[in-house]
């Protein structure tokens, strides 16, 4: 190689092999690069799955990578809807954050979604807790997982599972409800009415379909079957055929209809982090809120409870997401938000509440946590 | 033809060393950019998809033609003082504009690339090390598809130079001169400009907005004033080296131009952001806005950027166009 007239001569094979051998180590580089950054992923999946009836429920267990024995153990509970273990990725965030702070997460498809036997559609609310009882004696038998504390983390309808699971239970040591209302027909009746004020209805209109609504209500409460229902409809509202329930989800409704977590929370002894958002149009968050307040009067300390700002019902930032209805561009932008796409402060609450009640268990004596039932 | 392409295969080893600089240097300050602006200086997970999406291309495709029409210049020099003949061969798909060697195909490709880097970050612990590595991975690249396109294109667009400038006839008209600079000087420079300031107004914007996603009048003019000063100012000085070769070939060629200094033509770059932020000031004050939601602040300032970018590489065009000594000195030496 010389330099001459400011031109480097090298002969043509040399200079077109350093051409072809900088992108391959380019190549390779990238590829080292990646795989480091792949390497320092917060927790690894592993598949864990268990019975519930002699039907499969298929799970996730998310474990961190940053630790051997996790410091804690969340059990995701879902809401309402055909729920796969991971809530389509709106669990995500939660589980990385949960992850490096240490803590295991645990979900699994609901009954009769993905790799799960039975159908949720079957299921009471009664039936849910149950299962949280029988995944945690599964979670039990994993090694490292024996003796941490084991918490629940549920949305919207896991409201009325929670208290079921949580009373009584020495093998859960706290929970996390997000937007979880109290009573059924009170959540049903509000959701009609944003509904309806939403598509801004006279309020004769409006009047006459929560009557309607109401009478819904009643005639499933008596236990009258789809067929009457139908009728029903057909006479009182025809137009609102088409958006009649099927005889599964119909079926559903009449099971859980009567669901009150009044008594049941009453029974709790747990602490308990309660969030809502302001933007909430599912929940009468005021109306919960003071209800929440009531049942632990008592035991102030029990009960952290706060209504996020800017919040929707997922407790997803409402100017991002509050006018997205779920669909294939509301999943593209969770996944780009990620933890972002909460309320602010939301996760940081959670998790920091979440270290308090396990170093205030860790003070405690070790058998107090769990592993006894 | 031997030794036009022993010509430029030696070059290489010089040029892939630039490359390698230029794509450490842009990718680094744009990471820089992005750490260190604040508010939001925390969350700097939201946005590497859009990040690598638009950065990877961006900056493989700028310092691939930084490198291929200094590669070229310098072949055309050196063939004219070693008397190096070539043959006109008449293949139409020879271009002397370094873009027209970015296919589709091959932006395609840096964009899965980049996609997947985007991708295995968003699995990694997303700790400040592994934003570190992201942008090292960035950087790598910006630099194996920079070198790849000038591997590649380097011979082909260096004959077609040689070529445009031996068998050159009359230079362009003024009509086929603004066709060829706004094809292949305004507009890849001004979408580059405006994709690479999206990401950090996406980024900036949001970090600044309040519950309901507002952001305040003043902090959008300030914001646009300084990045619409930085992207005047780059595309000045950007497209100014990158037209001087098609001003050779006369493919450049704008008549009634008076003579513009560089202070002359540096104050108007100067002016340009002024004006944008005074005319945004304007508007907010007679239709009364005091604050933006924050995809209207997006838009806006792209706007503004678009116009800035306009104006820069128009401005370095516009100089060129006019400056007979430069153009006068690189005949010579030619």
């Amino acid at each position: 190689m010389f330099q001459e007239n400011n031109v480097t001569h090298v002969d043509g094979p040399a200079s077109k092999m350093y051409g072809r051998w900088s992108l391959f180590l380019g190549g390779a580089g990238l590829i080292l690069v990646l795989i480091l950054m792949l390497d320092s992923a917060p927790y690894k999946n592993e598949d864990l799955d268990f019975n519930v009836n002699n039907t499969v429920r298929s799970g996730s267990l998310i474990l961190p990578t940053n630790t051997q024995s996790p410091r804690a153990l969340m059990i995701f509970v879902h809401g309402d809807g055909a729920m796969g273990r991971s809530a389509f990725g709106y669990y995500y965030p939660l589980w990385q954050r949960l992850a490096k702070q240490g803590i295991a997460s645990y979900s699994w498809d609901k009954a009769g979604v993905g790799g799960s036997g039975g159908n949720w559609l079957e299921q009471n609310m009664q039936n849910r807790a149950d299962e949280i009882h029988q995944a945690v004696a599964k979670l039990r038998k994993v090694p490292h997982l024996a003796g941490v504390p084991i918490g629940l983390i549920g949305f919207s309808q896991a409201g009325w599972v929670m208290p079921k699971a949580l009373k009584n239970s020495s093998q859960l040591s706290f929970a996390v409800f997000v937007s979880t209302p109290i009573n059924w027909l009170k959540q049903s009746a509000f959701l009609t009415q944003t509904r309806l004020q939403k598509e801004g209805v006279t309020t004769r209109e409006k009047n006459q379909q929560l009557a309607q609504a109401r009478q819904v209500s009643q005639l499933i409460s008596q236990g009258d079957d789809h067929n009457a229902y139908i009728e029903f409809l057909s006479t009182a509202h025809p137009d609102g055929i088409e958006s009649a329930m099927s005889p599964e989800r119909y079926g559903f409704v009449q099971k859980n209809i009567g669901a009150d977590a009044l008594e049941d929370l009453q029974s709790v002894k747990q602490p308990l982090f309660v969030a809502f958002g302001n933007h909430d149009s599912n929940v009468n968050v005021a109306d919960n809120v003071t209800q929440y307040q009531q049942i632990f009067a008592s035991n102030e300390t029990q009960l952290k409870l706060k209504v996020y700002k800017n919040a929707n019902h997922t407790l997803l930032k409402n100017s991002e997401f509050g006018h997205l209805s779920p669909s294939l561009w509301w999943l593209i932008k969770l996944s780009l938000w990620e933890e972002d796409g909460f309320s602010e402060q939301f996760v940081d609450d959670v998790m920091l509440w979440l270290n308090s009640q396990i170093q205030q268990l860790a003070l405690k004596k070790p058998e107090s946590i769990g592993a006894h039932e | 033809m031997n030794q036009l392409i022993e010509l430029v295969q030696a070059q290489y080893p010089r040029y892939l060393l630039r490359v390698l600089m230029l794509s450490v240097l842009e990718v680094a300050a744009v990471a820089l950019l992005f750490i260190l602006t604040k508010p939001y200086f925390e969350s700097y997970q939201v946005f590497w998809y859009l990040l690598c999406l638009i950065i990877v291309p961006a900056c493989a495709c700028t310092v691939a033609v930084n490198g291929l029409t200094k590669i070229a210049s310098q072949v055309m020099v050196q063939a004219q003082k070693r008397n190096i003949e070539i043959a006109n061969t008449g293949n139409k798909k020879l271009a002397t504009s370094a873009w027209q060697y970015v296919a589709w195909y091959k932006l395609l490709i840096m964009l899965v690339t980049a996609f997947i880097i985007a991708l295995c970050y968003s699995a990694s612990a997303q700790s400040f090390t592994d934003l570190l590595l992201l942008f090292l991975a960035m950087i790598i690249a910006t630099f194996i598809f920079a070198s790849w396109l000038i591997i590649n294109a380097a011979v082909p667009l260096s004959q077609a130079v040689l070529q445009a400038f031996r068998h050159r006839k009359k230079p362009y008209n003024e009509a086929q001169s603004s066709d060829h600079i706004i094809r292949f000087h305004l507009l890849p420079w001004s979408l580059i400009a405006v994709a690479t300031l999206f990401t950090f107004f996406v980024k900036y914007y949001l970090g600044l907005a309040d519950e309901d996603g507002y952001v305040e009048t003043s902090s959008l003019i300030g914001s646009t004033y300084i990045s619409a000063a930085f992207v005047a100012l780059w595309l000045w000085l950007e497209v100014g080296q990158m037209a001087r070769l098609d001003h050779i070939l006369g493919h450049i060629h704008l008549t009634g131009v008076g003579h513009v200094t560089d202070s002359q033509a540096f104050s108007l770059v100067m002016a340009v952001p002024i004006i944008l932020v005074v005319s945004i000031a304007v508007f907010n004050n007679i239709l009364d806005i005091e604050q933006y939601r924050y995809q209207a602040a997006i838009a806006l300032s792209m706007l503004c950027i678009l116009l800035a970018a306009l104006s820069g590489a128009s401005i370095a065009v516009i100089q060129l166009c006019a400056s007979k000594t430069v153009r006068d000195v690189l005949a010579d030496n030619t």
